[in-house]
């Protein structure tokens, strides 16, 4: 017996913001407040006065705290004191403010990695006034598109099918159809609302996609919007758009069954992917919350043309089943006499210790942890997940897996504990890196899974020698094992305004920094040959890592 | 509505998230924006509809069961058919949850098909527009539906409250967030949808819109009320409220249907307020787990979440602050879900700044409580029932409304974790599940007018009840259990006491206490008594409050609360009296005390001084009515008696 709505609404929120949980790394609440950071704010190039800056940190994706604010001098100087140590975001509270042409981020605000008690200075902003772009979205008849997400980017901004509205309150349309975005930096924007057809979605209050993606002045074909040129402290109005809607879909019925004793199954949820290529799980999925009734019947109502899978979802509850995904094609006119068809699961169980620790208050840590498995199959086959705790004595439990290989992964919620990394995942003593091998029903004992502790922090700085960067390119580095190494750790690390960096909670062992260059263009050679630099990590220690990339020396150039 | 990629978002790996990191940054951050915003709007509403529901292992149901549809058209207040709405149905507390959605067509009707036997909560959705029915203040008493239900769902047009924010200075105050919340009472449901929050524009103007009308105090600054995903640079600022005050001095704005509130300019103080901080702990030894802990942040005695924190699975103890606080009383709710324990976690406390940071409040997870039982059918050959549309014990709404008033603290709890209706299955099995600790009695809304509550019976095993973790098998209750029984033959009741844990129908649940093996036993031969109440003399005005009681004649039932029955009286003297247990009664009119608190909303007979009285009066008023199985008098009618 599982509570589904809600663990329903608990699944949405692993699907969606997990990504993010993982690249996120927490801080705790800090200890030592004297650091400072100090700097100046111009508008135009003439010091900003009044202007209040504010640092802050995230003590999750789901948590920003503010720690600092101060306002700027006559001079435009600012100088925050009593900051802890930690990634600290300074941003003047300016939002009718942009960067200007010439900036090296979009963003107002920049990240600063700040030692316990360090004084950082010459953390400036360069500000000028943004510029304004207002209008209204109306329907054919002319009523106004209310809460509708309004898209205002780049002239040169890349394309992406599967991209969602961007931006959150602020660019909705209000009850008269209007929307006002502001603090856009000069340049050249296009803006468009609605979404392209095809875009699959989560839609859980029954309102679909109902417009399809139209660029002012009222086109589809993105090659014929117009372009507008937004000059600081610009406004520029009358930008309505009337979006096409989109076409409406046809209903899909069935019912879902046991595989075995062809009983129909009351209260499963279902959603439906479309298929390209052959790979139902490249294509997103559509989730409205519809369920089978006391018969074991469905509808799916609203379905576009296309082809697609319709299969149950177990994740999110204790599920011991999973579904093979019933295949259909929708062309205009509804589809009934779908049959889905649920198996019982594969089980795989076992214990999970941690290998370098003696810390009880480490190992309580275990049991925080949610495991999620993930059954990577080929072809057409139903996402199949499982997600299970770890006991108090270290066992776990999942069940419901659909045949293929089961890789196991680890979850917190709403960010996985500090410091533990799955390392190997063993059957009979040896690892399973591509994951667990799964027959129909196996029931796979005795899985081992492998934690290590860490402690460690990489405190370091990329030091640019013979030259810059050029606009467009900036750095990229990784922290990862050697290439001998089976654990194969990869983490990104993000790289502050003054090219300096933080890696805490690392497992014990060696490492290399990757630096590399990266360019918004993918195929763009690379502007400096990647640099590497080793570094050894021991728990409750810091060590300092410096990178010097000479950029005389061009890449491809010896 | 979100859209998600599940190859971003399942596959995800830290080399794709480095190959592209800062554009898939920024498009997971505002994913994560709406989502989060979404998961939110639809954990409430879920949880709302379906908060006690469990879902069975997926087992074909083995009884037969009844279908229907529910049909209506949705209108707005002028009449006027609205078509392309989503209309939705929920199943409340069947054991097979069920979402069924429609859109209305071009006459603004919809039918909502297959729907199994059970209780639903209907709405419809339109942009700019809330449903009517939505806006009552207790979601607890959103109307449910049964199969077989025609209805009209109107809906109103949503106002707008609009304005400037500015500083001392006279300048716009740009990016601040601006939040409509209820004075000091429970929001309307319908305001924990989109609308009721807003930021000001470039030009420091703010526009709420699709506010359900009624009376809202206009806040600017501090932290967002559901969570800070980005510095806004105002969460240090203790709420600057609409003229230019704090919350208790706040100037409530008049929000009407369809118009727009002008001119609710707001001079910002962006004042620094204080700090509340602290850890959420947990009672279980099993400690927090996995599982996300929401605290929130509300004026004391108020549902409006002013401030709400996610703490993070760094250890055991998860810290949480707020800050931007301005002095005054607070509560303080924790709730955990998908933790170590099935049922959720929950904890409260209500603390008071003055003057400075309140720092380390432990906040202790305790698990609620819950009452299980079964409602059971009285057999009855079938030549002797009076139903005529073969209703479902599905279709019973019960209900554990508390028994006194609510302490102070949680008031946001019954909404979040949905105290809102029972777990019922076919076999009539129920489970009222997250119950906080107090005293709670039972109230039943029957399908039918041919059903009665007759028995509400406490398990055989210990002194009226049984406390175990493990949700125990029912039991039939034993000789000489203390029963509140309606039929009117004596029973083996000892007339007069007070059952243990029934005393008098009133529960009374300790923290994590889970009470079984209830019964309540439903007879279905029921009377009714309809009629009037006429005056002395011919035209003679039925006084305001007036109700009818029923009382029963045998002196052995007078305690049994089930014996009772009231109505009110309506300004034409009629009333209503429905589901009846067959028997004598004295019948007598009373007007409504007006002390009988709102806390506690119940029927005299509820209250032992006051059945007594009420007992007196029927005996001395000395008039009776026999009312036999099934037996629906329609013209009664009783002479207005002097009123005491």
């Amino acid at each position: 017996m599982k509570s589904v709505p809600r663990r329903l609404a608990l699944l949405v929120l692993f699907f969606a913001c997990s990504a993010v949980a993982f690249s996120q790394s927490p801080q705790p609440t800090p200890k030592d407040t004297s650091a400072s950071v100090s700097g100046r704010v111009t508008i135009g190039g003439k010091p900003a006065a009044g202007i209040n800056v504010v640092a802050s940190f995230s003590t999750s994706f789901l948590d920003t705290k503010t720690v600092g604010r101060t306002t700027t001098d006559e001079e435009g100087n600012y100088h925050l004191r009593g900051l802890p140590g930690g990634t600290l975001r300074i941003m003047p509270v300016a939002k009718s403010l942009a960067v200007g042409p010439d900036a090296k981020t979009r963003q107002v605000g920049q990240s600063v990695n700040v030692a316990e008690g360090e004084a950082i200075t010459k953390v400036d902003f360069s500000l000028v006034r943004g510029a304004v772009v207002t209008g209204r979205i109306t329907d054919a008849e002319g009523n106004p598109i209310i809460g509708e997400g309004v898209s205002v980017v780049r002239k040169d901004a890349p394309t992406d099918p599967n991209a969602m509205f961007v931006g959150g309150l602020r660019n909705r349309t209000d009850d008269r159809g209007i929307y006002r975005i502001y603090g856009l930096s000069p340049g050249s924007y296009k803006v468009s609302v609605g979404v392209a057809a095809g875009t699959p979605g989560i839609s859980m209050m029954g309102r679909g996609n109902q417009y399809t993606k139209t660029f002012y002045p009222g086109v589809q074909d993105e090659t014929k919007a117009t372009i507008l040129e937004l000059n600081e402290g610009a406004e520029v109005s009358n930008i309505d758009i009337t979006p096409g809607k989109m076409a409406g879909g046809f209903a899909v019925s069935g019912r879902v069954v046991d595989a075995d004793s062809g009983e129909p199954m009351p209260g499963v949820y279902i959603a439906y992917s479309p298929i390209k290529d052959g790979d139902l799980q490249m294509g997103g999925m559509n989730f409205t919350g519809s369920q089978t009734d006391p018969a074991g019947k469905f509808r799916l109502e609203n379905v576009k043309p296309g082809r697609y899978a319709a299969y149950t979802m177990g994740a999110g509850q204790q599920s011991t089943t999973y579904s093979d995904p019933a295949s259909f094609e929708m062309a205009e006119g509804d589809v009934s006499g779908i049959e889905i068809k649920v198996h019982r699961g594969a089980t795989i169980s076992g214990s999970a210790v941690i290998e370098n620790n003696y810390d009880p208050a480490v190992a309580a840590t275990l049991k925080s942890l949610v495991l999620f498995a993930y059954v990577a199959a080929k072809g057409v086959s139903a996402p199949s997940y499982a997600r299970g705790n770890i006991n108090p004595d270290g066992t776990f439990q999942l069940t419901g897996l659909a045949p293929g290989k089961a890789k196991i992964n680890v979850q917190g919620f709403p960010a996985p504990p500090k410091g533990l990394s799955l390392v190997r995942t063993e059957l009979d003593g040896m690892d399973q890196p591509d994951g667990i091998e799964l027959t129909g029903g196996a029931q796979v004992k005795g899985v081992r899974l492998v934690f290590v502790y860490g402690s460690g922090v990489i405190r370091g700085e990329v030091r640019l020698e013979g030259g810059t960067l050029p606009e467009g390119t900036n750095l990229r580095l990784m922290l990862r094992s050697p290439a001998s190494d089976s654990r194969k750790f990869n983490r990104y690390v993000e790289i502050d305004s003054r090219n300096h960096f933080l890696i805490d909670s690392l497992p014990p062992g060696n490492y290399e920094l990757y630096l590399q260059s990266s360019t918004r263009d993918q195929k763009a050679p690379p502007f400096f040959e990647p640099v590497i630099r080793p570094v050894t990590v021991a728990n409750a220690a810091e060590v300092q890592a410096t990178i010097v990339v000479n950029l005389a020396r061009k890449a491809g150039v010896n | 509505m979100i859209s998600l990629s599940s190859s971003q978002a399942l596959h995800w790996d830290r080399g794709r998230l480095a190959r592209n990191e800062r554009a898939a940054r920024t498009r997971l951050f505002a994913l994560l924006g709406t989502c989060i915003g979404v998961v939110l709007q639809v954990l409430f509403f879920v949880t709302l509809a379906q908060g006690q529901v469990t879902i069975p292992s997926p087992k074909p149901t083995p009884e037969p069961v009844v279908i229907g549809n529910i049909r209506g058209r949705v209108v707005s207040s002028d009449g006027r058919p609205l078509p392309n709405t989503t209309v939705m149905a929920q199943g409340v507390s069947s054991t097979t949850p069920s979402i069924k959605m429609k859109t209305s067509d071009a006459e603004g009707a919809f039918v909502l098909e297959d729907l199994a036997a059970g209780l639903y909560f209907v709405s419809a959705t339109a942009p700019g527009y809330i449903d009517e029915a939505m806006t009552i203040g207790d979601p607890t008493e959103l109307p449910r539906h049964l199969i077989g239900s025609r209805l009209k769902i109107t809906m109103i047009k949503g106002g707008v409250v609009t304005g400037t924010v500015t500083d001392s200075k006279g300048q716009p105050v740009v990016g601040v967030s601006v939040i409509a919340s209820v004075p000091g009472g429970t929001a309307p449901f319908s305001s924990f949808m989109a609308g009721t929050l807003g930021e000001t524009d470039d030009r420091g103007i703010y526009r709420l819109f699709g506010l359900t009308p009624g009376s809202y105090i206009v806040a600017a600054g501090g932290g967002a009320p559901f969570g800070t995903f980005a510095t806004s640079g105002f969460e240090l600022d203790v709420p600057t409220f609409y003229p230019s005050s704090t919350r208790d001095t706040a100037v409530p704005v008049a929000v009407r249907s369809g118009d727009e509130a002008t001119g609710i300019d707001i001079k910002y103080r962006g004042a620094e307020g204080h700090a509340i901080s602290g850890v959420v702990v947990s009672s279980l030894e099993t400690g927090i787990g996995s599982g996300a802990v929401f605290v929130m942040l509300s004026p004391a005695g108020t549902s409006s979440i002013q401030a709400m924190s996610m703490t993070t699975a760094l250890e055991q103890r998860r810290v949480f602050s707020f800050n931007g606080i301005a002095d005054g009383d607070y509560d303080l709710f924790a709730g955990l879900q998908g933790g170590p324990t099935e049922d959720p976690l929950v904890a409260s406390k209500r603390v008071t700044v003055r003057n400075g940071d309140v720092t380390g409040v432990e906040l202790k997870l305790t698990l609620l409580g819950s009452i299980n039982g079964t409602i059971t059918l009285d057999p009855i050959k079938d030549k002797d029932k009076c139903d005529k549309r073969a209703s479902q014990i599905m279709e019973v709404l019960l209900k554990a409304p508390r028994d006194e008033a609510k302490k102070a603290g949680a008031a946001l709890l019954p909404g979040l974790f949905g105290n809102v209706g029972t777990l019922l299955n076919a076999k009539g099995e129920f489970n009222i599940r997250n119950v906080e600790p107090g005293k709670y009695r039972f109230a039943l809304k029957l399908p039918t007018e041919a059903w009665y509550v007759r028995s509400i019976t406490p398990s055989a095993s210990g002194p009226g009840r049984t406390i175990t973790s493990e949700r125990p098998a029912n039991r039939t209750p034993g000789p000489g259990t203390p029963t509140l029984s309606a039929k009117s033959t004596p029973s083996t009741t000892p007339a007069g006491t007070a059952p243990s844990a029934l005393s008098e129908g009133v529960v009374t649940l300790k923290a994590a206490e889970r009470i079984s093996g209830l019964t309540i036993a439903i007879g279905q031969d029921a009377a009714g008594l309809k009629g009037k109440v006429a005056g002395s003399n011919e035209g003679a005005a039925i006084p305001g409050g007036l109700r009818v009681h029923l009382v029963p004649v045998e002196r052995e039932h007078a305690h049994n609360v089930l014996r009772y029955s009231e109505a009110a009286v309506n300004s034409d003297g009629s009333f209503a009296l429905t589901n009846l247990a067959p028997g004598r009664y004295l019948i007598v009119s009373r007007i409504k005390p007006e002390t009988a608190a709102a806390a506690r909303p119940r029927d005299l007979a509820w209250d032992a001084a006051a059945r007594a009285r009420l007992r007196t009066a029927a005996e001395g008023a000395n008039v009776v009515v026999e009312l036999k199985p099934c037996e629906r008098m329609v013209d009664y009618s009783l002479n207005l008696q002097p009123i005491p």
